[in-house]
């Protein structure tokens, strides 16, 4: 499987070049191509954004700066490098986790959030929720995770923790988080056949 | 160079936590600096990158309705920033957007400088050479008890950056050097590391004899803007 945004309207895959494409047309001022870049990506920027910082007003700043980034950067997309969402995807999770590890963010998070009891299908935003076929498929594969592999990841990625932080909520040793990410990272990149 | 961390573990194996953004400040400036010499942690990041984007696809959710208008409001308002037109020979190809612009400075510690991009021994100074170079131009910034100063040789064709109490960019942030060309554009002359504060002294990348100034802008840490994305938080005219 190749890394697909899905057009929200029809559930559709977009094609990675037309991504691609439309990032290099707002490198050049198009902004009706910026447009659809935002309706064609919003929706996994926005969720991606508002599960890691969780506040609604937070995620919808933070996903501004997202796209500005975006629009002002865009010339700086090589699809040699990887692809356009990967591109777009890795500036919003950053944009997210730094805001989330700012000292405002950190006290309004809930930091008693009960990660025990913390149930892998988040119905935080279940009242706005637009899944995708994509996201089923996502679901399948992180199913195929071990238990701890899945926790890690989750907490890493979804919860904006580092390495460190996942290891001592797990109560787990140090090494071991990190080479838990990394593996469960590699078993869905198999799984998914993603190449660069 | 030594490729073991803080607590002797092995740095490659931070690669699938530098890839999700789950390491901190020093970990991801020293992991950054590892990702310019080793291609295969480079490509691995490349990877596990696309990995995530996917990932996120459990996350999709629909924005609220007026978020679209003010996003292209925002953007219709500023201009995006021009290609940097890079020499053929600038930087090694890299893998993955998040490595840090700073693979053309040359890291400065004790007085003795290294190239990133190439392990081995650390070479003389270069950073002292333009430092005490008898055309040196000194250009300082002040700011209570931060002092930057570029020090610019025009027979070196080189300009380097030395600093006082610097205070350490927020997380996630990066001081990013720019040299002004003769047209007034500004070219990226690289990136402090992520954590770098107090003294530190970097040589700047491009031609400072034909630069007409050096800037500073706070961008994120570890990409490589096309141009300043915001205003200069320093300015150092090498006409005054
Ligand atoms: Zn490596």
């Amino acid at each position: 499987m190749s890394v697909h945004a899905v057009d929200d309207s029809s559930g559709r895959p977009v094609a990675p070049d037309r991504l691609g494409g439309l990032i290099t047309a707002c490198s050049r001022g198009d902004d009706r191509s910026f447009a659809e870049l935002y309706d064609v990506t919003a929706p996994r920027v926005f969720g991606l954004v508002l599960r890691v910082v969780r506040d609604h007003a937070q995620a919808e700043e933070v996903t501004q700066e997202v796209y500005l980034a975006v629009w002002r950067t865009a010339a700086s997309f090589d699809p040699a490098k990887g692809s356009a969402l990967s591109w777009l995807m890795t500036i919003a999770h950053r944009r997210a986790v730094d805001r989330v590890r700012s000292a405002q963010a950190q006290t309004d998070r809930d930091t008693a959030y009960g990660l025990r009891d913390r149930d892998r299908d988040y119905d935080v935003t279940a009242e706005d929720a637009h899944r995708s076929m994509d996201a089923e498929r996502v679901r399948k594969a992180l199913a195929t995770l071990t238990p701890s592999q899945a926790e890690a990841i989750e907490l890493a990625y979804f919860g904006g923790y580092t390495h460190r932080e996942v290891a001592a909520l797990l109560k787990l040793p140090v090494g071991t988080a990190k080479t838990r990410i990394r593996d469960g990272l590699i078993r869905l990149r198999d799984a998914w056949g993603v190449e660069r | 160079m030594n490729l073991l961390n803080r607590n002797g573990n092995d740095v490659h194996s931070l690669v699938g936590a530098y890839a999700v953004d789950a390491v901190d400040a020093d970990e991801r400036r020293m992991f950054e600096e590892h990702l310019r010499e080793c291609e295969s942690c480079a490509h691995e990041v490349a990877e596990l990158q696309q990995t995530a984007a996917i990932l996120a696809a459990d996350a999709e959710t629909a924005p609220p309705a007026g978020l679209r208008e003010s996003v292209l409001r925002e953007a219709r308002a500023v201009r995006p920033n021009p290609p940097v037109v890079t020499p053929l020979r600038r930087r090694r190809p890299i893998g993955g957007w998040l490595l840090a612009a700073a693979a053309a400075l040359l890291l400065v510690i004790g007085g003795i400088a290294w190239h990133p991009w190439t392990s081995g021994t650390p070479t003389v100074s270069a950073a002292q050479r333009i430092l005490s170079a008898s055309d040196a131009e000194r250009y300082a910034h002040r700011d209570g008890s931060t002092v930057v100063t570029v020090v610019r040789s025009p027979q070196l064709k080189q300009a380097a950056v030395t600093t006082t109490g610097l205070k350490a960019a927020p997380s996630g942030m990066a001081y990013t050097m720019w040299l002004i060309d003769a047209s007034g554009k500004p070219v990226d002359a690289g990136q402090l590391p992520p954590g770098a504060s107090g003294a530190v002294t970097y040589v700047l990348r491009g031609d400072a004899a034909s630069a007409t100034a050096a800037a500073v802008t706070m961008e994120p840490a570890g990409t490589n803007p096309a141009a300043p994305s915001s205003k200069s938080i320093m300015a150092m005219d090498f006409s005054s």
